[in-house]
């Protein structure tokens, strides 16, 4: 079934025992279908791409076609086709690290696939076993990086290809940076991307990383986004999905110590055929952690969401605070939303709770907008925006917020 | 300025009001008052344009343009208002964002300027005074997590934000406590002039102590059945609406 990818993909160099480890497992799990629970409404098949070619660098890349992209307030590091070009100057106390094929041992605290397990996912086991090249960054301890750190991800070819970008981002205890990360698109071509984060948030860090989701809609992107939180460390993460013809976007999140909490936010704006599944798995581990869900879907044409989460409450996580809400409207009578919010709870003393709602734009809502003089078509822009505002906010970002409320604004153009 | 001529209502066929017939001039306040289900707030809002009821007879005129076959937005812009019953929230629509977006749409249908966000703060910041509302208020989703009271005085800012000729006020005053409903009634009488004219529906006889109603009418089995001064608010208030009733049953 792998037919361009031989023994020779696998990565010979640096962490070829996990590599190795990596691929015996995706080899006897495959790729997924319809007939897997976690699959049963998002169908891979057609953006496997497995004839196209794994590429890993692109040499005649030129950053100031790109500069659109960056952004004056932060720090602009370019990750082309999963290889990241290390910036000249970086802000005190950040260590960004290259890890590429020519190094053959990795020097860090943590190690890569620490905590994205192979098991969770084929996708998963798929990066681990092909990637390579890997983006490592280090926040020293206590240092609180204020200038947010701008990762820019780029596709960019000639032709149809795979790339397997890889990063781990390690935050020492007590420090705390922002991170804003632009998926981009720099062509056309189909593409087939298989990316993996990793973030470890050591005792009392604090992580904000916001994405905003912008690949040509004939792509398909299968990432996973992977968090272990220490003692009272924090997580906020938010994901505007704009772009891809499918999009699948797992988050795997370990309140790994006591006091850790974690807000995950995610808003998808599908229109024509595309199709976008957010999956996400909190796993309350250990007592006093609090998690905060809110994903929300906008669908118009003839588009398709799938929202799984699920949040899993580990015996012994006494304390536990996890909420989850999916709220999805359909702008068009074509559109679809499979919405499966689960609770797995395994402890007594527990508040957990999870709500989902699909429906159109409210008519009563709507009439009192009109009553005030606002024109229908005006008014349900004004409510789409608002809808779409509440998971905005949430990224606590003024900059990237506007960003983001430009793109939503111009894609909702298309169709409303 | 409003004429209504034997507007008869249906919603799901089933008819609602069966005649009714007013005629508001400027300046003046018409309270409309009745029992709970007499369609008093179907009346209203047939008068603001909601589209799931039929109007099988009868006329609406508002300033000599028949009011049926406009949209809401359109009355709205000719200068109708409609405080309602009960506000509808909008999360994540901010309620200032919504104000400009109101007061500038009015402002284009007459062929003014849109107003700029500081000139329009500057406006807003003297309306929220009358109404005795901080200024922390506007910058919160429209109604979303008001209290009663914040939801009704939001109505009567708008209001007096949006300058219409006609405002019709679907009870405003239910679920206020005494302040609030003070607040509200003075919003309304600062609002008041010449040109002026007001819709005011209510259950109680309460606000109209703070008020000088013209007319009185009592909504009854889909008509206006009685219609006088405040004194008729008074007798209601002290006989409730039976006698009326027996009335009508000894006219027929």
């Amino acid at each position: 079934m792998m037919e361009s990818i031989t023994t020779d993909s696998i990565r010979t160099s640096i962490l070829s025992e996990e590599a190795s480890l990596a691929w015996e497992y995706f080899k006897q799990e495959g790729y997924p279908n319809s007939t897997h629970e976690n699959w049963r409404f998002s169908n891979p098949e057609p953006f496997l791409l497995k004839n196209a070619p794994v590429i890993s660098e692109k040499l005649d890349f030129s950053r100031d076609e790109f500069d659109f992209l960056m952004h004056t307030d932060a720090t602009n590091v370019f990750i082309v086709n999963g290889k990241v070009l290390v910036p000249e100057t970086l802000p005190e106390g950040m260590k960004l690290i290259h890890y590429h094929s020519d190094i053959q041992e990795i020097h860090t605290n943590e190690k890569v696939g620490g905590v994205a397990d192979i098991h969770a996912s084929p996708f998963i086991a798929e990066n681990t076993a092909l990637f390579q090249s890997c983006t490592v960054i280090n926040v020293t301890e206590g240092r609180k990086i204020e200038q947010p750190l701008h990762l820019i991800q780029i596709n960019l070819g000639t032709g149809e290809n795979r790339i397997f970008p890889r990063l781990l981002l390690n935050l020492q205890p007590g420090s705390q940076l922002h991170i804003r990360e632009t998926e981009y698109s720099g062509d056309s071509h189909s593409w087939y991307v298989n990316g993996v984060t990793e973030c470890i948030i050591h005792e009392n860090a604090h992580l904000t990383w916001n994405t905003l989701q912008k690949r040509n809609e004939k792509s398909g992107q299968f990432s996973s986004f992977n968090a272990a939180l220490e003692k009272d460390a924090a997580l906020s993460y938010s994901s505007i999905e704009l772009g891809c013809s499918f999009l699948r976007r797992d988050a795997n999140i370990h309140l790994h110590s006591p006091g850790s909490d974690c807000s995950f936010n995610s808003l998808f704006l599908p229109s024509g055929k595309q199709h976008i599944d957010i999956s996400t798995v909190m796993h309350h581990e250990s007592p006093h952690c609090s998690s905060r869900q809110l994903v929300k879907g906008i669908l118009a044409d003839k588009s398709t969401g799938v929202f799984r989460g699920l949040a899993n409450v580990y015996k012994e996580a006494e304390k536990t605070n996890a909420h989850q809400t999916n709220q999805n409207l359909l702008i068009s009578p074509d559109a679809r939303m499979n919405s499966i919010p689960q609770l797995e709870i395994y402890e007594d003393d527990v508040k957990c709770s999870h709500g989902s709602t699909t429906g159109q734009i409210d008519e009563d809502s709507l009439f009192y907008l009109q009553s005030r003089g606002i024109s229908r078509k005006d008014g349900i822009q004004l409510m789409v925006k608002g809808f779409a505002n509440e998971v905005v906010e949430k990224c606590n970002d003024e900059t990237f917020s506007k960003i983001v409320s430009q793109a939503i604004e111009s894609k909702l153009g298309g169709f409303l | 300025m409003l004429s209504i001529q034997n507007l008869h209502v249906q919603v799901e066929e089933k008819e609602i009001l069966k005649g009714i017939n007013l005629e508001v001039k400027p300046g003046e306040l018409h309270v409309i008052m009745g029992r709970n289900g007499t369609g008093k707030s179907t009346l209203a809002n047939v008068l603001a344009g909601r589209d799931k009821y039929t109007v099988p007879q009868g006329n609406i005129t508002f300033n000599n343009e028949s009011l049926l076959d406009k949209t809401p937005e359109d009355r709205a812009c000719s200068g109708l208002f409609l405080s309602f019953q009960y506000p509808v929230a909008i999360p994540g629509v901010n309620n200032m964002y919504f104000l400009k977006a109101a007061v500038n749409a009015i402002r284009k249908s007459r062929g003014q300027d849109e107003m700029d966000a500081i000139d329009f703060l500057a406006m807003v910041r003297e309306k929220l005074k009358e109404v005795a509302l901080d200024e922390s208020f506007i910058h919160r989703p429209v109604n979303d997590g008001f209290s009663g009271g914040e939801k009704k005085r939001n109505e009567i800012l708008q209001m007096i934000t949006l300058e219409p000729q006609l405002s019709i006020l679907d009870e405003t005053d239910s679920g206020l406590d005494i302040d609030a409903l003070k607040i509200v009634a003075q919003g309304v009488n600062d609002y008041r002039s010449p040109e002026r004219s007001f819709i005011l529906i209510t259950h109680y006889q309460r606000i109209l102590n703070y008020m000088q109603p013209d007319f009185v009418h009592v909504l009854m089995n889909g008509k206006l059945v009685k219609s006088g001064t405040m004194e008729l608010a008074n007798e209601l208030e002290e006989k409730g609406y039976s006698w009326i009733e027996k009335e009508l049953t000894a006219a027929d």
